[in-house]
């Protein structure tokens, strides 16, 4: 731009130049003519004419062009901010509707925790129940078991003491040679003992 | 040197010349400019913007965009709640002042010539004439400062013409104010003249330098440095009018608004 400027100017001084190098042939060359060249020539007709012309056309373009245009912009501008209106009208509306949404939100949230809370709560419990029933259940099979078993083994050891007084009895009898009932029995016993006792009396001593 | 610029005179393209008189009203090739300029702003622009449209296109939304920079960035900052008040005038000075600048320049005379064959002197740069833009710098002046009348009221508006001063030093200030704003208008004037005086000017000149030196390298180089300094003054056109247009703004808001 700087260069442009510079250019322009050493242009403008040369062309003054010309002009008043042209004025000044003009005014000597001229027949009989001494017309002095002016830049600032001109004829105040013209300045009426101008004024004339501009007072013609503000007063038909502000009447036909200007007034229907700022009527446009100015419809225009009232349906922007028409517009611009009604989206933040929309906006705050759809700010409502989400907190709405989000407060739903969080109470189904909250709900669903209680319900799941609850539900879980009541399986624990249950779950506690069942196992409770089942450990007691388990207990009284367990018991019944063992009294199962020791009534088992209590009549096991009957059996096997009918039977081994029984072996004994037979056993006796072959040895003796004659039926040993279980008094007899009872009292071989009893001899048998006495004995044992005399004489570890009679070795301790 | 001096023979060869005085045959080929660059104010010939610039200065108005007369081309009949009727009583005593004489009529220049810038009043047909100007006329011209204003009869196609008068048919232009009600074509194009002379309806209430909530979306203009082409030419119509070309002249709408300037309309609404100029209102939106230029005048509301200064004149605030009266903007549309006055804008529609800023608009039509600007057009104005644009149109008569482009017209400008386009060379129609050669134009004619191409055509008829006869050289004439029925256009030119209407704005590289002081008188016309002198007229155009009178409107502003006596608009502004009755804007401002109409606003404050003539006794305000003369009581607020200078600021608070002690008394001594009033008369001296209210009469540089006043100068001041016979400044603004002489400043207006020659602002939008000399520049496109000297456009055309300089164009003129370097355009002479064909017939100076009569050959062929001297002709490829003023037509292309005249084709780079007629994209310059084109800008200028806008820039001047723009300008203008801006400075009234200016003028009439200080007037309207004379606390600030």
């Amino acid at each position: 731009m700087a260069l442009v400027e510079k250019i322009r100017y050493l242009l403008l001084c040369f062309s003054v130049n010309a002009v008043l190098l042209a004025s000044e042939t003009a005014s000597g060359g001229a027949e009989g003519e001494s017309e002095k060249v002016n830049i600032f020539s001109g004829y105040l007709s013209e300045s009426i004419w101008t004024l004339v012309w501009f007072a013609v056309l503000v007063f038909m373009l502000g009447k036909f062009v200007w007034k229907p245009m700022l009527a446009g912009l100015k419809a225009r501008e009232d349906h922007i901010s028409g517009e611009i209106n009604s989206a933040e009208e929309m906006k705050k509306e759809a700010g409502q509707k989400l907190e709405q949404y989000q407060g739903k939100l969080e109470n189904a949230e909250k709900e669903g925790r209680k319900a799941a809370q609850k539900h879980i709560n009541e399986a624990e419990k249950k779950g506690q129940e069942i196992l409770t029933k089942a450990m007691s259940e388990a207990d009284q099979i367990k018991a019944r078991a063992r009294e199962d078993a020791r009534k088992a083994a209590e009549s096991a050891k009957g059996s096997f003491v009918d039977e081994a007084g029984t072996i004994v009895c037979s056993l006796g009898s072959t040895i003796i040679g004659r039926v040993i009932t279980p008094e007899d029995n009872k009292q071989l016993i009893d001899q048998a003992v006495d004995e044992f006792k005399k004489s570890y009396i009679s070795g301790n001593s | 040197m001096k023979f060869a610029l005085a045959t080929m005179n660059p104010l010939e393209e610039v200065l108005s010349k007369k081309l009949f008189s009727f009583g005593g009203f004489v009529f220049t090739n810038h009043m047909v400019m100007v006329a011209i300029a204003a009869s196609i702003l008068l048919i232009v622009l009600p074509l194009t913007c002379g309806k209430i449209r909530m979306i203009r296109t082409g030419f119509g939304n070309a002249i709408e965009t300037i309309c609404v920079f100029f209102r939106n960035e230029v005048v509301k900052p200064f004149l605030k709640d009266q903007t549309d008040k006055y804008v529609s005038v800023i608009w039509t000075l600007f057009f104005f002042i644009l149109s008569m600048n482009l017209l400008g320049m386009i060379p129609l005379d050669k134009i004619i010539y191409l055509f008829t064959g006869q050289k004439n002197h029925i256009v030119g740069a209407a704005t590289g004439n002081i008188f016309v833009t002198g007229a155009l710098a009178l409107f502003s002046f006596i608009f502004f400062h009755a804007a401002g009348i109409l606003e404050n009221g003539v006794g305000n508006y003369i009581r607020n013409f200078c600021p608070k001063v002690p008394g001594p030093i009033y008369p001296l200030i209210f009469l540089l104010e006043v100068l001041s704003s016979f400044i603004r208008m002489f400043s207006l004037a020659v602002r939008l003249f000399a520049n496109l005086f000297a456009g055309h000017m300089m164009l003129a000149v370097i355009l002479g330098f064909i017939f100076f030196f009569k050959n062929i390298l001297a002709a490829t180089v003023s037509i292309s440095f005249a084709a780079l300094i007629s994209m310059l003054e084109l800008f200028v056109a806008f820039l001047q009018a723009y300008i203008f247009a801006f400075l009234t703004t200016i003028y009439i808001g200080m007037a309207i608004h004379q606390d600030h």
